[in-house]
């Protein structure tokens, strides 16, 4: 017994070792680990608190991209308003509105205190958090182009998979064809994203814009991805081989909208029900 | 060496981790350097530091850079690693008349060449495992390896001039 102890005290420093790498190795592995959700994200208090004060600082050598973004938006604002007035006339004319084409989401703003775009899979870290109202999985989006999905929340802070991690899987259509296709980001380039399983009979052209489906429940429909700029077609393969350059440039995002639908907890409890039944 | 030697090191840890986290990250060269210059707080401790508690300090020091970046486990198992072989490495670079007591791992109290020795093999350890445990598989085994060069290159670099611009003074 005491030559254990005595074993176990000699090798005592190579048995801290394998502990500790035991418990990081268990925190890569395991998805759904407690410490990851507890603590372990950047939406927690104190990076969280401490990146808030980086973006403080950074945000006043920004003010001129910043103006640039918001004048962008304020004249996409003014378009969509004319076109709204004209929708308002012609329901006066004649049409009845329908309570179907009734707005399904809503959209909150929030500022990027941390955004990476040149890691394997990146993330933002956003200012609202489950006090403002955001949840997990809603969508996110800037200047009508898809930024990612809410991954972890914390009361005032809130963190995002970014389109460039290849963890996310983004439903689109191409337009004109109309054909569906799935977006997913292979790590490297942060200004563009593979466009798969889009069928080989489908006549496709440069410039093609890919936009989202709105079959996932928590983005709406119509949102610019990116064109299409690099295509390939082999011959024994059943799909196009297509790059698609993001509309969006990930590493000057500032300010992000979160999606709040309406709909989405009910159009996924009634679309959950397909899944569970065999 | 007036001030204690522990006031030193919480210090150095402290101004290493906020200049990571406000300036360096930010100053990475796309897509292929990165720096990783908290690593910092492991090559700036004295040679003869307790070898358990310099594994649980990186082990802390890896789970903070995990809950910035998103990565869990990802900087917690190398830079446990990485405390696991200093001693090792430091015991196989020991220069021909031993440490001095006390001494630490600066440019001044060693050389050049045994601190580039030291700290670049140190720094090319642990961003292999980062980048690999990051990618998670040899799918790109090419841009990976280069990843690795490039970051511990710029990495050591940083830290030399941290090292040359605030190092000396305390000595």
């Amino acid at each position: 017994m005491s030559k254990l102890l005595q074993f176990l005290y000699r090798s005592r420093i190579f048995l801290v070792f394998l502990l500790l790498e035991g418990v990081s190795v268990w925190l890569i592995v395991s998805k759904n680990s407690y410490p990851r959700s507890a603590f372990l994200h950047s939406s927690s208090v104190l990076i969280a608190n401490t990146l808030a004060v980086r973006s403080q600082i950074m945000s006043y050598f920004q003010l001129k991209e910043v103006n640039e973004v918001l004048a962008y938006e304020n004249a996409q604002l003014i378009l969509e308003l004319e076109s709204a007035n004209y929708l308002i006339q012609r329901e006066s004319l004649n049409e009845k509105s329908d309570s179907v084409s009734g707005k399904s989401f809503s959209y909150h703003p929030a500022k990027v205190i941390n955004n990476s775009t040149l890691k394997t899979n990146n993330y933002l870290t956003i200012d609202k958090g489950v006090k403002d109202g955001i949840k997990k999985g809603m969508g996110v989006i800037s200047g009508g182009s898809v930024v990612g999905l809410v991954h972890e929340t914390s009361d005032h802070f809130a963190t995002i998979v970014s389109v460039l991690n290849p963890k996310l899987l983004i439903s689109c259509r191409i337009k004109p064809s109309g054909t569906l296709g799935v977006v997913q980001w292979k790590a490297g380039n942060p200004r563009e994203v593979q466009l798969n399983f889009v069928p080989r009979h489908i006549y496709l052209q440069y410039g093609d814009s890919v936009f989202t489906s709105g079959f996932n429940s928590a983005l709406p429909e119509g949102l610019l991805i990116g064109t299409i700029y690099k295509k390939g077609l082999k011959a024994d393969e059943a799909f196009h081989q297509l790059m698609v350059s993001l509309s969006l440039d990930f590493s000057r995002l500032d300010y992000v909208y979160i999606c709040m639908s309406n709909q989405q907890a009910e159009r996924d409890s009634l679309e959950m029900k397909l899944i569970s039944q065999p | 060496m007036n001030s204690s030697p522990y006031l030193k090191i919480i210090l150095n840890l402290i101004f290493l981790n906020l200049a990571h986290l406000l300036l360096l990250d930010h100053l990475a060269m796309a897509p292929f350097a990165y720096s990783f210059a908290y690593i910092g707080v492991l090559l700036f401790l004295p040679v003869e530091f307790n070898k358990i508690g310099l594994m649980f300090l990186m082990f802390g020091e890896g789970l903070l850079m995990d809950a910035y970046y998103n990565t869990p486990g990802i900087h917690a198992g190398s830079c446990v690693f990485v405390a696991y072989i200093r001693p090792y490495l430091l015991d196989a670079i020991t220069p021909r008349m031993g440490y001095e007591a006390n001494s630490g791992c600066s440019v001044k109290e060693q050389g050049l060449a045994w601190y580039s020795m030291y700290s670049f093999s140190l720094i090319l350890i642990h961003h292999f495992l980062l980048f690999f445990l990051e990618a998670f598989s040899f799918d790109q085994l090419g841009l990976t390896l280069v990843k690795v060069l490039l970051s511990a290159v710029y990495t050591y670099f940083i830290l030399l001039f941290i090292e040359l611009a605030f190092g000396g003074k305390s000595n």
